[in-house]
């Protein structure tokens, strides 16, 4: 079945819990006050550009995500358009974009649960 | 019967050569129309000229500093010649830039050509993101690659995937590394197949 691949980072400890229940949590703040959960998604899959980590061990794990093709049409945004079409202020945008190290026009939110039979891989990197 | 078999596959690859020279200069001069048709200025991205610095200390050395030495280009300036390596675009308007994350506004210019440049994008993701920039920056977009029956594009250590143009908006991409296989396109990430 056509699908589309992406990657998602995340810290080592969660990883027994997401291959089990797949990826379930994520926070989308569209102002300081307000979000919603969702999952976030790259498809950058070089684990330095992951400037959204600061420091930490977040992006020390990488899973492949190969979402089926009807999941993507439904429920995968571009951040930049999510975004948007959320009415993200600009000023905020501008932070959280700056925050998380500038590879925003790679970023993708998924609207859903991500199934754990859509994790092609995992490693640590 | 071994001898001819030689034969056969050098004129198959020189064939392929001369095939190649001849789309690239028929797809810069299509660009060109396209670009003044719309009033617009031309993109080239991957200059012409090539680098005699590139691939330092490796079997193509000689052969990318002969091209440099004689100056030969294997296209057009354009308006605007954009690579990441001056030398490359030597001669031409340069602006130093990288294919993913291009300094242009939308549809800016009229056409972009883009010759040898999306088969040394990392992976399938690196292309589509490399695709839709040059979609964004342009109002239509012409590319050159080299066919994975090329033997000399086989030897290039930095070719990491095989291209194919297969519609409009539409490529084929071939992971070298992975083996796998995707469409690339303008709606999101690309689309794996087996």
């Amino acid at each position: 079945m056509p699908s589309r691949r992406l990657y998602h980072f995340t810290d080592p400890d969660r990883i027994e819990d997401i291959i089990a229940e797949g990826i379930v949590y994520g926070d989308v703040p569209t102002s300081p006050e307000g979000g919603f959960n969702a999952v976030w998604l790259t498809s950058d899959k070089n684990p330095v550009s992951q400037g959204w980590t600061m420091g930490t061990k977040k992006a020390k794990a990488r899973l492949t995500v190969d979402i089926p093709e009807e999941d993507v049409e439904q429920s995968l945004w571009k951040w930049l358009d999510l975004a948007e079409h959320a009415g993200v202020e600009k000023w905020w945008l501008e932070i959280l974009n700056a925050t998380g190290g500038g590879g925003q026009r790679r970023w993708y939110v998924f609207l859903g649960e991500i199934e754990a039979s859509w994790i092609s891989r995992w490693e640590l990197v | 019967m071994l001898k001819k078999l030689a034969l056969g596959f050098v004129a198959q690859q020189g064939a392929g050569i001369v095939a190649r020279y001849t789309e690239t200069h028929e797809k810069y001069d299509m660009a060109r129309e396209e670009a003044d048709r719309k009033n617009k200025p031309l993109l080239v991205v991957g200059g012409p000229a090539g680098s005699k610095d590139a691939y330092q200390e490796h079997w193509m050395q000689p052969l990318v500093r002969t091209k440099a030495f004689f100056q030969i280009k294997a296209h057009g300036c354009g308006d605007v010649c954009v690579d990441i390596d001056p030398l490359s675009c030597d001669g031409c308007n340069y602006v130093s830039a990288n294919i993913m994350d291009l300094p242009f506004s939308n549809k800016e210019f009229g056409a972009a050509f883009c010759s040898h440049v999306v088969e040394h994008m990392p992976d399938a993701n690196g292309c589509q993101l490399a695709w839709s920039e040059l979609h964004r920056v342009a109002d239509v977009v012409f590319i050159c690659v080299p066919p994975k029956s090329s033997l000399f594009a086989w030897m290039v250590p930095d070719h990491h995937l095989w291209v194919r143009q297969t519609g409009e908006g539409v490529l084929e991409v071939e992971e070298r590394d992975t083996g796998d296989h995707y469409l690339v396109d303008l709606d999101g990430p690309p689309l794996l197949y087996q």
